[in-house]
């Protein structure tokens, strides 16, 4: 098919779908072991909503972690890259658990240590069954299997391949691009609301079908704001197939850890200011690789990649703001980059280097002094109402890497408020961020030169990639997705943010 | 343009297809660009159109390719006198039947037989001349000569095909493309033509041509969307087509009359989704049916109007 018919076929089967004409298809399939880990996640969950023993909330981590593998894989636990590891560590945290707790919990410990055991087998689950079913009967030519995530394709496709009659049919993640065709009759593997509204938007198929297990109560299709609010929204047309008995969850847990795709459990902080200068606010970011930084707000940019591009221009520069998960941010292991940085850009000023910081150290001196005189929050009230556009950033603008204030104004408002005339202060601060950019430049060739040879594919797979490159201070540089950021500001060293560190409740997220 | 687009008649080719194919989707989308043109402006409002589609292939340069195609055509029924209102030393702009030349104008020279009009180091005989005017404010980078594209049957088809030239040389880039120049420049290869009618497919590339910054006949910007601010667009643009989610935040900021944000539907991105509601929430609603475009299904679409 050439890419001109593929574009036909899209918008005819997604007018097609978006207008009702065809029904996706739901198959909910009754699953008595998966069933009872449900139960158990939930009872859990109940607990630890009422309790407060921190070890709880962490094996409530990987059981909703083991629920959610089980809820997308069709497959025998030995194709699952960490089925049996999730059981493993379930067993663990819950043999430590059933130390602290008493026997009410201890039965659910128990139930859902039995459970676990059960979805840990070796045969396919009857989700894998009724998918094998359907391909065998119907046939697989023209379909196409679409699983959640890199990982869950690849174990299906070592299942089907090592089945005793193998089954060939395309199998792809839902991450992957469409085309070059538009299939027959794609098998979605999982329930609505894990495809997003992209699945019928944008259908690899003429025909879809969900298959879950039926356990799983969010049967709706997701929906996107765009489609009720346009004109012509896309209103697709739903067929319920119950394949055996529907699940019985008890009325008390009907609303309890219902959903179904894992998040991260946040702590909330204990609310405080910063002390001084030292200290900033900040959001904890979970990235793949079993790490997380923590991510500042008054900062304005941060590297990140966009794999998707072509060689040569995948790094770039983003607004913090814009960062959110599913985002590559590129960071340096053990020290961020703006010290290196620095160092580099110092480099390319040359002989002007020492008036620049002389200067630089002139006005960033006098308003460090204000702050300790009136301290952070009248600085920045006194400067807002001066008409100090980003007032709130004004603590951070005392940091040696930075080189001025982002407007022109604010930083004509600050230099007048601090009573220093506009040059050099003005010119030499530009002449800073010129070089800055210029050594930042430097910087994103190495890194596109670095990336130009490394492998895409499996950065999108893992979501973590190690790089060397070959610039001073720039060793051990790291590309890692974002899995989720904290809705809690935490209150943390300047000299800690922006830096990778292990993080354990990153490690079952991914 | 008429309902060129809307009936069976458009078909597409690209380097991969042998033969043209039909592609109503394509004929739907030159067709909203024609509204848009069409459409009377309300003074101190900006038309904000979103659209949803499966797919973002094609959809921003085929709305824009509209959108020209529905500009009126250029005539000029007397050459001669336009030149001889010109002062000598002004740019010009001119047409024959095989060049666009963007050059100085020096005079008429009419001592010897026909009047034969001097612009830069050439002279041409006044019956070679379809078209010229004066652009003062045309910038000596910019001088040179570009050959005409000849008329396919889709230009022919939209009312262009006897004024093609004229229309070429005349052209100013009244609409500018926001998103991913890698993205966007393979597809200008892309070829549309109108069956049943005589002659080629026309190349997008020879609808839009594209600013480079060195020719003067250019009809269209491609802009980047990825950077860390909005590109300029051309100052006599009317038109911005945010092409998906990169573009599309940059949309509280575009200041054109018209513009169109392009959702791709096969992106799970919501933000471009997001930014258009948010925007929406601070218009008028506008009824697609008003636009004069009904959308086939599949196609979602959400018009309003904001203070400009």
């Amino acid at each position: 098919m050439t890419r001109l018919s593929y574009v036909g076929d899209l918008y005819a089967v997604s007018g097609s779908i978006g207008s009702a004409a065809t029904p996706l298809d739901i198959f909910a399939i009754a699953d008595p072991s998966g069933a009872s880990l449900d139960r158990a996640v939930r009872e859990l969950g109940r607990q630890v909503r009422e309790g407060s023993i921190a070890l709880l909330t962490d094996l409530l981590t990987v059981a909703r972690r083991l629920r959610w593998r089980v809820s997308i894989e069709p497959f025998p636990s030995r194709h699952s890259q960490d089925r049996n590891d999730l059981v493993a560590e379930l067993a663990n945290l819950a043999s430590q658990c059933r130390l602290m707790v008493g026997a009410d919990t201890r039965w659910i410990l128990d139930t859902l240590l039995r459970a676990a055991n059960a979805v840990n087998s070796d045969a396919a689950p009857p989700l894998g069954e009724f998918l094998l079913q359907s391909l065998n009967g119907l046939g697989s030519a023209g379909a196409v299997l679409v699983l959640s995530g890199a990982r869950t394709a690849g174990g299906t496709r070592s299942w089907l391949r090592e089945l005793d009659a193998p089954i060939t049919v395309p199998v792809v993640s839902d991450r992957d691009k469409g085309g070059p065709d538009v299939y027959d009759k794609a098998y979605l593997i999982g329930a609505p609301s894990v495809f997003g509204a992209t699945a019928f938007g944008a259908p690899r198929a003429r025909n879809l079908a969900y298959l879950f297990p039926s356990w799983i109560q969010d049967r709706e299709l997701p929906t996107s704001d765009f489609s009720s609010y346009a004109e012509g929204g896309l209103r697709p047309r739903t067929q319920l197939h119950r394949i055996g008995q529907e699940a019985f969850i008890p009325e008390r847990l009907r609303n309890v850890e219902d959903r179904l795709i894992p998040e991260p459990v946040w702590r909330q902080p204990k609310p405080r200011l910063p002390a001084g200068e030292a200290e900033v606010h900040a959001r904890r970011v979970l990235l793949c690789g079993g790490l997380s930084i923590m991510l500042d707000l008054e900062g304005d940019t941060i590297r990140t990649l966009d794999p998707s591009r072509p060689a040569g221009r995948r790094v770039g520069m983003s607004d913090v703001a814009a960062v959110g998960p599913g985002t590559y941010l590129v960071l340096r292991e053990g020290q961020t980059e703006s010290g290196p940085l620095y160092t580099r850009t110092l480099a390319r000023l040359g002989a002007d280097a020492g008036c620049v910081e002389e200067s630089q150290a002139g006005w960033k001196g006098a308003l460090q002094r204000q702050l300790q005189a009136l301290g952070p929050a009248e600085v920045v009230r006194r400067l807002h109402a001066r008409g100090v556009q980003a007032a709130a950033q004004a603590p951070a603008w005392t940091a040696q890497t930075l080189a001025r204030p982002r407007s022109d104004a604010d930083f004509a408002i600050l230099l007048q408020w601090l009573e220093l005339p506009e040059q050099p202060y003005r010119q030499h601060a530009g002449a800073l961020r010129q070089a800055r950019s210029q050594a930042s430049a430097d910087v994103r060739d190495a890194l596109e030169g670095a990336l130009g040879e490394a492998d895409m594919g499996s950065l999108q797979q893992v979501g973590i990639l190690r790089l060397d490159l070959d610039l001073e201070g720039f060793a051990g540089i790291i590309a890692t997705r974002v899995i989720a950021i904290s809705p809690y500001l935490d209150v943390v060293p300047r000299s800690e943010l922006r830096i990778p560190k292990e993080d354990a409740s990153s490690r079952w997220l991914e | 343009m008429a309902d060129a687009g809307a009936r069976a008649g458009l078909v597409v080719l690209d380097d991969e297809t042998s033969l043209p194919v039909p592609a109503r989707w394509a004929g739907q989308l030159l067709v909203l660009g024609a509204r848009l043109a069409r459409r009377r402006r309300r003074d101190g409002w900006q038309l904000v159109v979103g659209i949803s589609v499966p797919t973002r292939l094609y959809g921003a340069l085929l709305i824009s390719s509209g959108w020209i195609l529905a500009q009126p055509g250029v005539r000029q029924s007397d050459v001669l006198a336009e030149a001889r209102s010109i002062a000598p030393g002004t740019p010009v702009r001119l047409a024959t039947a095989q060049w666009l030349v963007a050059e100085r104008f020096y005079g008429v020279d009419s001592t010897r037989g026909k009047p034969r009009i001097h612009v830069g180091g050439s002279s041409w005989m006044i019956d070679a001349i379809d078209h010229i005017a004066a652009d003062p404010a045309l910038h000596e980078d910019r001088f040179g000569r570009t050959e005409v594209t000849k008329a396919g049957s889709l230009v022919k088809a939209t009312g262009h095909g006897t004024t093609w030239a004229a229309d070429q040389c005349a052209c100013r880039p009244t609409v500018a493309v926001v998103g991913i120049r890698t993205r966007l420049e393979p597809e200008l290869a892309l070829q549309a033509g109108w069956a049943g009618r005589d002659g080629h497919l026309d190349r997008l590339a020879d609808i839009l041509r594209p600013d480079e910054g060195k020719s003067a006949f250019c009809a269209s910007a491609i802009l980047p969307g990825g950077m860390q601010y909005l590109p300029e667009a051309p100052t006599e643009a009317q038109l911005v087509v945010l092409d998906g989610a990169t573009a599309i935040r940059w949309l509280p900021e575009v200041r054109t009359p018209v513009v169109v944000g392009l959702i791709d539907r096969s992106s799970a991105d919501e933000s471009a989704a997001i930014a258009l509601l948010q925007r929406r929430s601070m218009g008028q609603p506008v009824a697609v049916g008003a636009l004069g475009w009904d959308p086939l299904p599949g196609i979602e679409t959400l018009a309003f109007e904001v203070r400009a």
